[in-house]
């Protein structure tokens, strides 16, 4: 009997156990928590609901009259918009920069299929908010996500040498060591800016780059990788960020690569500060091709 | 004299290579590699300071916690959370650690093995009180064993790279919630090790 009832619990255990096994190899899709035994619990939540509009509002009305309710009503309602459209705007970040981390332009479906685009911060409406004690209720670090969401990071080109071009065949060679580099600017800021009557300084840099190099393999570097010249000895290696293809994609074809700068904006307002992670995509072709001498 | 060819023979690029690059007849020495910026240790900010701290701290917090996992695995589950669990998680990560502990306990299993912890790397900024990592968990190790001594290890994929939200509360950092990623291999992922 014992028995029968440990198997029991083993057989529900294992029910529990195959509910989770009908997910791909690998998915990102989803907030969901997965332990040791293979056992996945789901664990996105709802948005929260906004708090009531009067409970947002820790500044007492002086005076009520019927016009102060109105405006207090408009003030609220706006409140509320902007908690939903930050919420919502937090979500789609998250995506954005999930969609761009695992972007791979030789995989089809990977990082949400093609390079994403940046979501666009919400707006205060300032004529909503210009009644009296009608600042609108902003968190420092609610203030930085939107300045930093205005400052357009640049996308960085990937900087790949020496280039194609150089060469009579337009091609990189399959074995010889590129160097990878970030080939635009690296460093942001300081700058300022305002938010909703916040005082916010951004000052941004690339922490690290990712290129996926379009034959399936992923570098990732950390700095911002050394350039290229036509001073450097043939066949020498990048000292801190290169790749060496070991198939080539001519002919007909040509690599897709893709650079991820991993931007990290360092804030500070109001007396607090943090860093937010924003990484930015760009995308090159590269053909590679097998090299053929003559051997007398 | 008449040339005599042997033929092609694809050779590595490195005898190549001259040809790649423009100008390919350097009648000069090969110039010499890019210099080497000298290594400076900057004079680390407060704020950096603060944030390295703050990101060991979260670290050390998430491995504390992985360990008493495994022990608990190997115990063969529990039924109430520890106290170590309870000072190294909170909120849904500590809901579901110790919902997957009860079941093993339920069941009777026991494991062997330990989740090895390939790599942890900050991700996702950094906060005050609230910092981001992302751990390459490698549980395909670990078997489970029922009361009867039958293998009972799942055969879903157990290599998850972890994205783990740690938080400050009353002065002790603590794992939030881990949204899993399944993998393959952690080749080129940021914490492969």
């Amino acid at each position: 009997m014992r028995g029968l009832v440990k198997g029991c619990l083993g057989i529900g255990v294992l029910a529990v156990l195959a509910s989770t096994i009908g997910v791909p190899a690998a998915w990102s899709e989803g907030d969901v928590t997965c332990t040791d035994a293979g056992f996945c619990v789901n664990v996105a939540k709802r948005p929260k609901r906004s708090a009531p509009a009067e409970k947002m509002d820790s500044t007492p009305p002086r005076r009520r009259t019927p016009g102060h309710d109105a405006e207090n009503e408009n003030l609220g309602q706006a409140r509320k918009k902007f908690s939903a459209a930050f919420a919502q705007y937090d979500r789609r970040l998250a995506s954005y920069a999930r969609c761009v981390r695992t972007l791979d332009p030789s995989v089809s479906n990977a990082g949400c299929g093609s390079p994403p685009t940046p979501p666009i911060a919400p707006e205060f409406r300032t004529d909503t908010f210009s009644g009296r004690g009608n600042q609108p209720r902003i968190t420092p670090d609610q203030a930085a996500a939107i300045a930093v969401a205005r400052l357009q990071l640049p996308t960085i080109a990937p900087g790949i040498g020496p280039s194609p071009d150089l060469n009579p065949w337009k091609m990189a060679a399959v074995g010889y060591p590129l160097w990878l580099w970030a080939a635009g600017p690296t460093e942001v800021g300081p700058i300022s800016d305002s938010v909703a009557g916040l005082s916010v300084s951004l000052r941004a840099e690339v922490g690290s780059l990712t290129f996926r190099m379009g034959d399936g393999h992923t570098v990732t570097c950390e700095g911002t990788g050394h350039p290229w010249t036509t001073a450097v000895e043939p066949a020498t290696k990048s000292p801190n960020c290169g790749y060496s293809y070991a198939k080539p994609s001519l002919p007909g074809r040509v690599y897709k690569v893709a650079a991820i700068a991993n931007w990290a904006v360092t804030w500070t307002s109001n007396g607090q500060s943090g860093v937010i992670n924003v990484p930015v995509v760009d995308t090159t072709e590269l053909p590679v091709g097998e090299l053929q001498v003559l051997v007398r | 004299m008449a040339l005599r060819r042997r033929g092609f023979v694809r050779v590595g690029a490195v005898v190549a290579c001259c040809a790649l690059v423009a100008g390919c007849t350097p009648a000069q020495p090969a110039s010499a590699p890019p210099p080497t910026p000298a290594i400076t240790t900057p004079t680390e900010s407060q704020i950096e300071r603060q944030m390295r701290l703050d990101y060991e701290a979260a670290e050390q917090a998430y491995r504390a916690n992985r360990a008493e996992q495994g022990r608990l695995y190997k115990a063969g589950g529990i039924t109430e959370a520890t106290p170590e669990m309870r000072a190294t998680a909170t909120a849904s990560y500590l809901r579901i650690t110790l919902k997957a502990l009860r079941r093993i306990k339920t069941a009777g299993w026991q494991a062997t093995g330990t989740t090895e912890v390939v790599g942890v790397v900050a991700n996702g900024g950094w906060k005050e009180n609230e910092v981001g990592l992302t751990s390459c968990e490698d549980s395909s190790v670990v078997r489970f064993i029922d009361g009867s001594g039958n293998d009972v290890t799942p055969s879903t994929n157990r290599r998850y790279v972890q994205a783990l939200k740690v938080v400050k509360l009353r002065g002790r950092w603590k794992v939030s919630t881990a949204v899993t990623t399944k993998v393959n291999s952690f080749k080129g992922q940021p914490c492969e090790g």
